[in-house]
């Protein structure tokens, strides 16, 4: 009787560590606040512009895009930049999200930057293809459709 | 006792495990605080915005340095 109640606590707390030891206990991801994931889109958004900016100047440098093309797509990028740039001032008011997220979609499709976009020979969408897809999934965040 | 210790000890722990598991899956994330998500914010386009500029101004720089001439 004695040896029970000095074995049986031991039993419990062997048991325990071999448990917690072999546990593959995972901690659920948070979710990303909406305004947070905007934020790292527009983030993404300014580190892939530089990339693409010169890409644009070899393929002129190259011959393989002609002077006005090459401004065209200079001028779309110069777009999304300014854009972006405008959806950052908008994050860092004290408004609410809901009206954030609607002054951010109202910026978006009044820039002009898609129709600009479409516009550009093949060649210089291909170039600015990346940052376009960037911000679709911007105007996707704010409830817009691309 | 000692002849059912194997017994115990080969089936308990993943009885444990079971429940350590199911508890875990009931742990609630807490919430962020609107601090919280400021500061994020702020975070992210602080870095941001000096990549927009500098992109903006060696764009223009590039658009100076090659005018288009006129037709």
């Amino acid at each position: 009787m004695r040896y029970k109640t000095k074995i049986v606590p031991a039993v419990l707390l062997m048991l325990l560590m071999g448990a917690c030891a072999k546990t593959p206990i995972t901690t659920p991801v948070a979710p990303t606040p909406p305004q947070v994931q905007v934020a790292n889109y527009v983030n993404v958004l300014a580190q892939g512009l530089p990339a693409a900016g010169a890409a644009i100047i070899a393929a002129r440098d190259a011959g393989t895009l002609s002077p006005e093309h090459t401004r065209a797509a200079q001028n779309v990028m110069l777009m999304v930049a300014r854009t972006g740039k405008q959806i950052n001032a908008i994050l860092r008011t004290t408004d609410p999200w809901p009206s954030q997220k609607a002054a951010i979609l109202m910026l978006i499709l009044t820039s002009g930057v898609q129709e600009a976009s479409k516009v550009l020979p093949p060649s210089g969408q291909a170039a600015i293809s990346a940052s376009m897809a960037v911000l679709n999934q911007i105007l996707v965040a704010v409830g817009g459709t691309p | 006792m000692t002849a059912l210790l194997p017994i115990i000890l080969a089936v308990a722990p993943k009885l444990f495990q079971f429940i350590l598991a199911i508890a875990a899956l009931k742990t609630e994330y807490p919430d962020l605080t609107p601090e919280m998500i400021t500061a994020l914010v702020v975070a992210a386009t602080n870095k941001a915005d000096p990549t927009f500029d500098a992109f903006i101004a060696a764009t223009l720089a590039d658009q100076a340095t090659h005018p288009i001439a006129p037709k």
